[in-house]
Order: C-alpha cells, then sequence, then structure tokens
C-alpha cells in the first residue's frame, strides 16, 4: 500500500507539473521525495554483509 | 542549445523513463520475478525522475526543472547503491536475474548517474533560458510522452498494491499478496 501510494503521489505530482500551477508540482515533489526516504530508511535498516 | 531543442531533449528523457518501466514490468511479467522493496523504490525513482522534464515541456527549460531531476536521480542511485553493496558478499549471485550481464540495479544505478550527466550538461546551455515567459508549442509527440508516463506510473501503483497489499512489501516476495488473500484455503 505504501508502494501504490507513492507511485499515486508521484503521477499527481506530474499531472500538477502538466496542469500547474508549478509551485503546487515542486510542494508535491518534495513532499514524495521525503517520503521516498521514509521508505527507504525503512526497507535499508539491515546490515551490509560486505565483503570485497 | 535552443529552447526547442531542449524540450526535444526532455521529450525524448521522457520516452527513456517510459521504455525502463515497460522493460521492468516485461521481466516482472515474462520472467515472473517480483521486485523487491528496494527494485520498487528505484522505480518510484524513475517516476520521480519524469517531473522535471514534463515541467520543462510544460514552462519551457529552466534550471530549477534540471535541478528536480537531479535530486531524484541522486535518490534513485542512492537507492540502487544500496542494493548492489548488498550483494556484494561470498556465493551472493543477485537478486534476479541480470539483464546483459548486469542485474536491474546495476543498470538503474548506470541510468540514474547518466541522467545527472545529462542535467549537467544541459545546464551548461543557457540559451535555452532566454525565452523564459514563452510557453513551448508542443505536438502529439510531446504531449503523449507526458500522459504515457503518468499511465506507466499509475500501473506501477496498481502492481505494487497487488504484489504488497494493504501492509509493508515483504523483502523477498514471492507471490502477489492480494491476489493470494483471495485464494480458498
Amino acid at each position: 500500500m505504501f508502494f501504490a501510494s507513492l507511485f499515486i503521489l508521484f503521477a499527481v505530482t506530474m499531472f500538477f507539473a502538466w496542469v500547474g500551477p508549478p509551485r503546487v508540482a515542486f510542494m508535491l515533489f518534495a513532499l514524495a521525495i521525503v517520503l521516498t526516504g521514509v521508505l527507504y530508511l525503512h526497507h535499508a535498516s539491515s546490515t551490509l554483509p560486505l565483503s570485497f | 542549445m535552443t529552447p526547442r531543442i531542449a524540450v526535444l531533449l526532455n521529450t525524448l528523457g521522457l520516452y527513456a523513463i517510459l521504455v525502463i518501466l515497460i522493460e521492468a514490468f516485461f521481466f516482472q511479467l515474462t520472467w515472473h520475478e517480483l521486485p523487491c522493496p528496494l527494485c520498487l523504490l528505484q522505480r518510484v525513482a524513475f517516476t520521480a525522475l519524469a517531473v522535471g522534464p514534463i515541467l520543462t515541456l510544460r514552462y519551457g527549460p529552466k534550471p530549477s526543472h534540471y535541478g528536480v531531476t537531479i535530486i531524484a536521480a541522486l535518490a534513485g542511485a542512492g537507492i540502487a547503491v544500496r542494493q548492489i553493496l548488498l550483494h556484494i558478499a561470498p556465493g551472493d549471485s543477485g537478486f534476479g536475474s541480470p539483464i546483459l550481464g548486469y542485474h536491474f540495479y546495476t543498470w538503474a544505478f548506470i541510468f540514474f548517474v547518466v541522467a545527472i550527466a545529462a542535467c549537467a550538461a544541459a545546464l551548461l546551455f543557457n540559451r535555452q533560458f532566454s525565452e523564459q515567459d514563452r510557453a513551448p508549442s508542443l505536438g502529439l509527440f510531446e504531449v503523449a510522452a507526458v500522459w504515457l508516463v503518468i499511465g506507466a506510473t499509475l500501473l506501477n501503483a496498481a502492481s505494487a498494491l497487488l504484489e504488497c497489499g494493504f501492509d509493508f512489501c515483504p523483502s523477498n516476495p514471492v507471490g502477489y499478496e492480494l491476489l493470494r488473500s483471495t485464494e480458498p484455503p
């Protein structure tokens, strides 16, 4: 559900980028990028098993 | 570079994003390899890449539009690097099947770096920013690119909902959660 919501939020951002006003598109983009970061942190909390 | 050429290049960028999203869907459906959470996040970043070009098509080229694209590409590259590092371990053959020798996340990293480099190169040409108050005149080629990318993004939303259901996505998805819950026990 979280990924679907994120895709929809970016689709809405694109829609506002297209129909305007651009300020709304920029604000939605900022919100969506922050939420992407939050979802990333949720899924990337495990230790990396690095072995070079 | 004139504003007209900048709009054309941004349109081609939108079609490139569309091809990547369709290609990811193609391998998901034909090879039955469901995208992991980090893979889905990279797809999200690819859709985020489209916002800047759409702004350019609608309002003409501006440095802030390229800035939006660079931020999206940096986010995508960071996610792709995390997944590359996850699979640098003895006996780890990577997640999913390789395409032309590289896994999807390695290709994604390459594409995000190319997007950053392309934006940096485009920002070198100041002439495209000279006609600030004139919206570009667009044809079917440009308008179709915008709506096709928005459509592909909504298709990804539907696929992610089917795959993850109404909860967080499992780390190693093996089936569509929403379809599984409708199956008889």
